[in-house]
């Protein structure tokens, strides 16, 4: 039984304007314990979502179709999963700020295990030393942590839940480049060693190329490319992969001059005809404006791009 | 003017904020938030001053563009002293990008509106200035017909690029960039990179590049300024800061930065999470510093010349 499998998933948003296509026919799967996919795109491009569908956590508007498998079970229409922990980019505000963090942490065990008062603090100690922080940090309110030890105090409460699935959406994106550093490893460390399956959105490949063992590339809704983060690297498929590549700065080697993607990404209310990514495309041919090219299976990896069909 | 002229010097700069007491409103203490910088920038290099949150970079950008007053030093353009007044022939010629393109255009004026107004203190007569913006808009890579566009009309690239137009429409001689790129997504943010490079080749500008991300600062610079609590640890030639990096600061935070190939090793140095402090009689880095010496307890280190356009402040250097 895999861990996670979404098939045909298509996710819309209800505005004032009309109906907004955020997904369109997703497919992916985790397939075993431990496996962290990072989902990698620019903003609008679905990423979010994504992990809030999985999660179950869209918001009212939204309306979903297709299915969510988590070890087997459909999770698409169920309220929020308490088995799927999310952590966000913002730590304070998923904090409650008028409780330590000890009180937060047992208040989980308190609730789920049903451990007397003593017993879940005893835990929470243990679940605050697994990412790093110290006993003392038990008394303390969230607003005399800092950014990263924050982010570290709720990594221990995903982890407190024994979840059979974390999202990690954007979790170090407001931390300086040290603290990152350390978060994310404190993260990949744990989900490695207790075989948890995670999904890590992020719009940083350089570090979804160190976090992730496979990766999707999202553009406009879609995933336009998936496979293990090597064949990204060295070979990849799709010409939105490739340019992404070459259009970032790299800390390792002088770059004469990047490569630039003209354009922009579209809006989700107005999508191409044909292949979303046709009108920044430089291999774009006619059939590229006409019809939107299906997931074809390369090798054993997924691409979507009339390249290769 | 010759290449390689000083184009702008700082002597002994600083900035402090005073912290009160809730109560009394008392000076409880200082954030140096630029201490003592001297810097010499030469005529058509680009300087990016790197380093995290709180170092002080901004309040450096600031107190160059003129938008804040130092607390003591001098700042020298052309080697005229600017530190408190700036002459009226050099209006204009010290022009700043700030990070965030959606708060920075006025929601309610036009782009050219907003692009006309630095003109019009120049005392620049309405039609020549109209020419000039749709020079400038070109410049950017926007059509013209933009000029009658509201900043909410565009995207965050565009609007970039317009702020990046109304910058340049004064013709600077020094421009100062404060993180133009971190708001952006990845392929707008080369957009952006791309275009500010050829500006500076085509216009011969000095670029002052501030900020957090040494990548987007390798790509840009000729050389790099470090901060940490409000000095600069290190200075130096690209190449000298990336593949010589001395300051044990600039290694932890070249180190934090992975390359994009899966197979490179990525070990980054993590440092103690501690708030930063303002020593005065030892090194500000102490206390994160794994290589701490005795005399870093007592003194606290001074700029050391290690080789040509490369200096450091840190006493592992220092000779005997």
């Amino acid at each position: 039984m895999k861990p996670l499998e979404i098939s045909d998933l298509t996710v819309g948003y209800k505005t004032l304007r009309g109906w907004i296509t955020a997904l369109s026919n997703v497919n992916l799967s985790i397939d075993k314990k431990g496996e962290i996919l990072a989902l990698v795109g620019e903003s609008g491009s679905g990423k979010s979502t994504l992990g809030l569908a999985v999660a179950g956590l869209l918001s009212p508007n939204a309306r979903a179709n297709g299915s969510i498998k988590i070890n087997g079970k459909e999770a698409l229409g169920k309220p929020y999963n308490s088995k799927v922990a999310v952590i966000f980019q913002d730590a304070l505000a998923s904090l409650n700020p008028v409780l330590t963090i000890g009180e937060q942490l047992a208040e989980i065990f308190v609730i789920h295990e049903k451990l007397d008062r003593r017993k879940a603090i005893e835990k929470a100690k243990k679940f605050l030393l697994k990412v790093g922080l110290s006993e003392e940090f038990l008394d303390k309110y969230p607003h005399e942590l800092s950014g990263g030890q924050r982010q570290r105090a709720l990594i221990s409460m995903a982890l407190a839940m024994d979840p059979e699935l974390i999202i990690a959406d954007e979790p170090t994106t407001a931390l300086d480049v040290t603290v990152q550093a350390k978060v994310l490893l404190v993260l990949k460390n744990l989900v490695k060693s207790v075989g948890i399956p995670m999904i890590y959105i992020t719009h940083d490949i350089a570090l979804a190329m160190h976090i992730a063992d496979s990766i999707a590339i999202m553009y406009a809704g879609q995933i336009i490319e998936l496979s293990s983060k090597y064949d990204i690297f060295e070979n990849p498929l799709h010409p939105y992969t490739k340019a992404l590549l070459k259009s970032i700065p790299t800390i390792d080697s002088d770059v004469e001059e990047l490569y630039v993607i003209e354009g922009e990404p579209p809006n989700p209310d107005s999508f191409p005809k044909g292949c979303r990514f046709h009108p920044r495309c430089p291999l774009a041919s006619d059939k590229c404006k006409s019809k939107m090219p299906e997931a074809i299976n390369v090798n054993g990896r997924s691409v979507r791009c009339h390249l290769y069909g | 003017m010759d290449e390689g002229s000083i184009i702008l010097k700082t002597i002994n700069l600083r900035k402090y904020y005073e912290v009160r007491s809730k109560i009394l409103k008392r000076v409880k203490q200082f954030v140096k938030a630029v201490d003592d910088v001297t810097i010499e920038i030469k005529r058509g290099e680009t300087l990016a001053v790197v380093g995290e949150s709180g170092s002080g970079k901004t309040t450096l950008g600031m107190v160059l563009g003129k938008l804040l007053e130092p607390t003591d030093g001098k700042i020298l353009f052309k080697n005229l002293d600017i530190t408190y007044s700036l002459p009226k022939n050099l209006l204009g010629k010290i022009r700043l990008v700030f990070q965030d393109p959606y708060s920075a255009l006025n929601p309610r004026l036009k782009i050219v509106d907003s692009l006309i107004e630095p003109l019009q203190i120049m005392n620049i007569g309405r039609k020549e200035a109209i020419e000039k913006v749709a020079h400038y808009l070109q410049l950017v890579g926007l059509p013209e017909s933009y000029m009658s566009y509201y900043p909410h009309m565009l995207s965050g690239g565009q609007r970039q690029r317009v702020v990046v137009a109304r910058a340049l429409i004064t013709e600077p001689e020094f421009l100062i960039l404060d993180e133009p790129t971190s708001m952006l997504d990845v392929s707008t943010q080369s957009q952006i990179l791309r275009l500010l490079r050829s500006i500076k080749k085509e216009k011969q500008i000095t670029y002052l590049f501030i900020t957090h991300n040494l990548v987007v600062a390798r790509y840009m610079a000729n050389r790099i300024a470090v901060m940490y609590a409000g000095q600069i640890v290190e200075i130096g030639g690209k190449s000298n800061i990336f593949q010589n990096p001395l300051h044990p600061y600039t290694r932890t935070l070249l180190s934090a930065y992975p390359s994009p190939n899966p197979r490179s090793q990525w070990n980054p140095i993590i440092p103690e999470e501690l708030t930063v402090k303002y020593y005065e009689n030892k090194c500000r880095y102490i206390d994160r510093c794994s290589l701490k010496m005795q005399k870093c307890e007592k003194n606290m280190p001074t700029d050391i010349k290690v080789e040509e356009d490369h200096y450091v402040k840190c006493f592992l250097y220092a000779e005997t």
